[in-house]
């Protein structure tokens, strides 16, 4: 250990009064960090996968064997199949959503149960609750670019829940997703630039205000 | 002098004094780590071990592609786990009314289960977003807060838990049938899953909790453990003697059913009548008991009947067990559960409370014996001193008890109290010791 | 006794004064009892004749800190409101047992504290009142004394509304330092004692009041506690408190305790300055004393006083 002078984490009680404590308390404080590094790992293997992937979901039918099929899917078969290591990137860029996720998630859960959005973190946790709603939506939009049944399944349901809104459901539908309906696959473009267009811009933005919070504020120190 | 000598080599080096963690005056330097190279390295393993893993991962468990999208629908869509709870919602939404207010004006809402569904899972953002307004108190530590731990719990076990389970209904059903090929967990039982499993999970942890803090919880535990007991017991009377209760089919196995249930029912009504009428350290002990025999019991007996009798008999028990899970598998199981955690020995007092301490340094500040006192190993904190196990010394007995740390304590630690503690209890110490009464 | 690495200087308890006060707990016998006046208004003064033992005897001061006269004092003061108190002198009651309990000897506390609570209950009081602050929280918090209102005289004097009569125009402007004893003050967490002596201080026609640099609850505390040491620490301590009055130019200091009174007391009194070191030139007294003083008419001065001494005696002579 060096000595310094310079602003540096001052010994949490446990280890100041050498007191005997679950260890394994402190890995739920690295929740919010292995978000992050999953959030680098899903830009950095979108990139790469953008290069390949063709945002268009209109049905069209094979010509050899019959079956339905559409570019956007097409383009995932040669991804998959083709691009060398590109099974690779695609399972990178599914495994890191998935525990993206779960990190985001059980981030929120040590944060409540610890009480760490209390005064004067309130800013942070709603910048929190909005980054969490944020990567859920990042998530089902990325299930939805493949074109294969489950993003027909999910397109469905969303489209349903969001017909459902009073008033204005039929129109938000069509602003969302292009139609009220799945067929014309439109979709899947309008998804995909959320995907990688808006929710990145303001998503990268919110996730550097809430670590800039939590290097201003400190981090909230269960006793 | 030796003792000079020796003080002397300790000091070497060293300030005297406590040291001083804020402000200018400073002498706690702690060794704390520099970010390059030190920390880097540290952070720079760790992500290189998540990516591994990640790497792993995508070689060995490539992701589902499938056929194309197509205007069929194809078999049952699950989607992915995290979108579970609000489609569990959008599926549960079926109970509440649907209609239509303003027709044909242009504000018309249709309460669709669409509709619902939205609504339901709407609840959960808008709490979470006032979440910080509402929740104003200063009480961090989770087994401090009982209340928002236990009120977290609930809204887990609803809201996410469950309905993700509610989202795979179908599933649930085709799965496990039961010897007539009814399901064997019922829409209607995983309808009261929203409701029962929550408010379980609720109480139990709060009681749990709040007995932590050396709460006498016998006010919220008798009628709690007592009202579940007497629900089991109502429920299992009714399955055994209404003649509605088995259906046709279950009745020849009417024994091996009696006996599922004696072995739920009891220890769940021994250990209210614990909680009742004996003291805690009994009821403590009977609720041990309960619930290990009652599981072990449980196992036995599904073997037994599985292994020995025949294995029909066992599909007709689970078909009588099951769908009332809620109240004969999940309500006996928090009842003793509860007893357990309700009756647990508390910690002991001033440890417990001095615990609360988190080392502001505000009760070193205005002590006014450690502006003329310097103490050579560390300081005459007495919260220091206790998490030290150095009651009696220097610091217990330098003590002016002017409760000047008491005053500014943000956490309200009488210091006080306790040195009258740890004074009388040496004196009791010397007596007991025979030594001289003073 | 405890043999610590620091020396002699820091044993406990103080040997002589506490063996005596300890062993009347033994006694258990209630003798008979002759008041005066009978009153539901009792003011029990406490061991303020053992502190002025203590101060005579002690080699550390010249002795002539007046303890004693807080008892006049406060009985003056009860009858200028009006008051004929019952008075539960050291003839039938013990030691109130604060300084036991604090030095850990709860047993022995305990017998006093039964045999205290049963005379005051036999004697039908309603009001207790004390001039001492360690008394005030004893009788309050660690005595269980249902129907018994436990009051510090100040509070007392202060509801009754004691009046100090206009100071003759001669007298000089002077400047009051109080300091809040910690027992009454911060201690408690009922009925803390703050404001009732700063306003009858101020009643004083001539009396400027002037806080020290912690006062309330921030006070610092006069050095020593339950009797537990008196060495160059706790002398350190006052030193830093009596100070505080310097620096204010106080020319009073007045303290509502007679323990806080026999700390300060004995340092301004010191037997060991060196010639030529300054000693405090500002008086030190009970608040009760200094109350008394101003209000008309005589009451007889202290035992222990020498009142033909003009000049604190050479260092060295032993009380």
């Amino acid at each position: 250990m060096l000595e310094t002078d310079q602003r540096q984490v001052p010994r949490s009680h446990a280890e100041k009064y050498e007191l005997k404590t679950i260890w394994y308390w402190y890995p739920l404080y690295c929740l919010g960090g292995i978000s992050f590094v999953a959030f680098i790992v899903l830009t950095i293997t979108g990139i790469l996968l953008g290069f390949f992937y063709v945002p268009d979901g209109r049905l069209e039918i094979d010509a050899t064997s019959g079956n339905l099929t559409n570019p956007a899917w097409r383009s995932m078969l040669t991804i998959m199949n083709v691009i060398p290591f590109g099974f690779i990137i695609r399972g990178m860029h599914h495994w890191a959503a998935h525990i993206m996720i779960a990190a985001v998630f059980l981030h929120m859960c040590r944060v409540y149960f610890t009480g760490a959005y209390k005064k004067p973190r309130e800013l942070n946790w709603l910048l929190g609750v909005v980054l969490m709603l944020i990567t859920v939506l990042f998530g089902y939009s990325g299930y939805l670019l493949p074109a294969n049944a489950l993003s027909e399944g999910a397109a469905n349901i969303g489209i349903n829940m969001t017909r459902a809104s009073p008033a204005i459901g039929d129109q938000l539908a069509i602003l969302l997703f292009g139609d009220t309906n799945t067929l014309s696959g439109v979709y899947i473009l309008r998804w995909y630039w959320v995907h990688v267009f808006i929710l990145p811009l303001v998503g990268t933005g919110l996730m550097v205000l809430h670590m800039g919070l939590v290097w201003l504020q400190g981090v909230a120190e269960p006793h | 002098m030796q003792i000079e000598y020796v003080k002397g080599k300790i000091m070497e080096g060293r300030q005297s004094g406590f040291p001083r963690q804020y402000g200018p005056e400073r002498s706690d330097h702690q060794p704390g780590i520099p970010l390059f190279p030190q920390e880097a390295t540290r952070d720079l393993v760790v992500t290189f071990i998540l990516v591994a893993m990640m790497f792993f991962l995508s070689a060995f468990v490539t992701p589902f592609l499938g056929p194309a999208r197509g205007p069929q629908l194809s078999e049952l869509i699950v989607p992915d786990w995290y979108l579970l709870f609000s489609w569990g919602l959008l599926k549960v939404a079926d109970i509440f009314p649907q209609f239509t207010i303003g027709q044909g004006t242009p504000l018309k809402t249709e309460f669709s289960a669409a509709f619902w569904g939205d609504l339901l899972s709407g609840i959960p953002v808008i709490f979470l977003l006032i979440l910080p307004f509402i929740d104003r108190g200063r009480e961090a530590r989770p087994a401090k807060a009982p209340v928002r731990s236990a009120f977290g719990l609930a809204f887990l076990i609803a809201w996410i838990f469950t309905s993700s389970l509610y989202s795979i209904r179908e599933v649930v059903a085709q799965r496990w049938v039961s010897p007539n090929g009814a399901a064997l967990i019922p829409d209607f039982t995983m309808k009261w899953f929203f409701i029962i499993p929550p408010v379980l999970v609720g109480l139990t942890s709060y009681i749990a909790l709040r007995r932590l803090g050396y709460q006498p919880m016998r006010r919220w535990l008798v009628p709690y453990v007592a009202g579940l007991a007497a629900i089991v017991v109502a429920q299992s009377a009714w399955i055994l003697f209404d003649p509605a209760g088995l259906g046709v089919e279950a009745r020849p196995f009417t024994v091996e059913i009696a006996i599922a249930l004696g072995i739920i029912a009891v220890p769940t009504v021994a250990v209210a009548a614990a909680v009742l009428l004996a003291p805690e350290s009994t009821a403590r002990k009977v609720s041990t008991w309960a619930g290990a025999l009652g599981l072990i019991g449980f196992l036995a007996f599904y073997g037994g009947v599985a292994y020995l009798d025949q294995p029909r008999a066992l599909g007709w028990v689970l078909s009588v067990l099951w769908p009332n899970m809620n109240t004969l598998v999940l309500i006996p199981m928090f009842a003793v559960l509860t007893a357990w955690l309700g009756t647990r020995r508390p910690y002991s007092t001033y440890e417990y409370l001095l615990n609360e301490c988190y080392q502001c340094g505000k009760c070193h500040t205005v002590c006014p014996v450690t502006k003329v006192e310097d103490d050579a190993l560390g300081g005459l904190n007495l919260v220091y001193n206790t998490f030290k196990k150095q009651h009696d010394g220097v610091p217990l007995w330098t003590c002016l008890a002017c409760d000047a740390c008491s005053a500014v304590c943000p956490l309200d630690i009488q210091y006080s109290d306790y040195i009258l503690e740890e004074r009388a209890k040496v004196h009791a110490r010397m007596a007991a010791d025979g030594g001289q009464r003073e | 006794m405890m043999e610590t690495e620091y020396g002699p200087g820091r044993t406990i308890p103080h040997p002589v004064m506490f063996r005596v006060l300890d062993a009347e707990a033994d006694d258990t016998t209630i003798p008979e009892i002759k008041v005066e006046h009978k009153s539901e208004y009792a003011y029990y003064p406490g061991c303020v004749d053992y502190y002025d033992v203590e101060m005579q005897f002690s080699h550390m001061n010249y002795g002539d800190t007046n303890h004693g006269i807080i008892f006049d004092s406060s009985i003056k003061l009860l009858r200028a409101v009006g008051i004929q108190p019952m008075i539960l002198d050291r003839s039938f009651m013990k030691c109130c047992g604060h300084d036991q309990l604090w030095q850990g000897k709860v047993d022995i506390f305990e017998r006093m504290r039964d045999y205290n609570t049963k005379i005051i209950k036999m004697l039908g009081v309603k009001t207790l009142v004390t001039s001492c602050a360690e008394g005030y929280r004893t009788f309050r918090l660690d005595y269980k004394l249902d129907g018994v209102r436990v009051v510090h005289i100040t509070t007392f004097l202060y509801e009754r509304g004691l009046r100090i009569p206009p100071q003759p125009e001669t007298a000089k402007r002077i400047r009051v330092a109080f300091q809040d004893p910690c027992r009454s003050g911060r201690q408690m967490p009922i009925d803390p004692v703050y404001e009732e002596p700063r306003e009858l201080v101020k009643r004083v026609d001539n009396a400027d009041l002037v806080e020290l640099k912690t006062f309330r609850a921030d006070a610092q505390c006069c050095g020593v506690a339950q009797m537990m040491y008196c060495n160059d620490k706790t002398k350190g301590l006052t030193r830093k408190r009596m100070d505080e009055a310097t620096e204010v130019d106080a020319d009073y200091l007045l303290t509502a305790c007679p323990k806080c009174l026999t700390h300060f007391g004995c340092l301004h009194h010191e037997n060991r300055w060196q010639p030529g070191e300054e000693r405090y030139t500002y008086k030190v007294m009970d608040i009760t004393q200094f109350l008394a003083e101003r209000l008309p008419g005589d009451y007889p001065t202290g035992s222990n006083v020498d009142t033909k001494r003009k000049e604190p005696p050479l260092p060295g002579r032993r009380g």
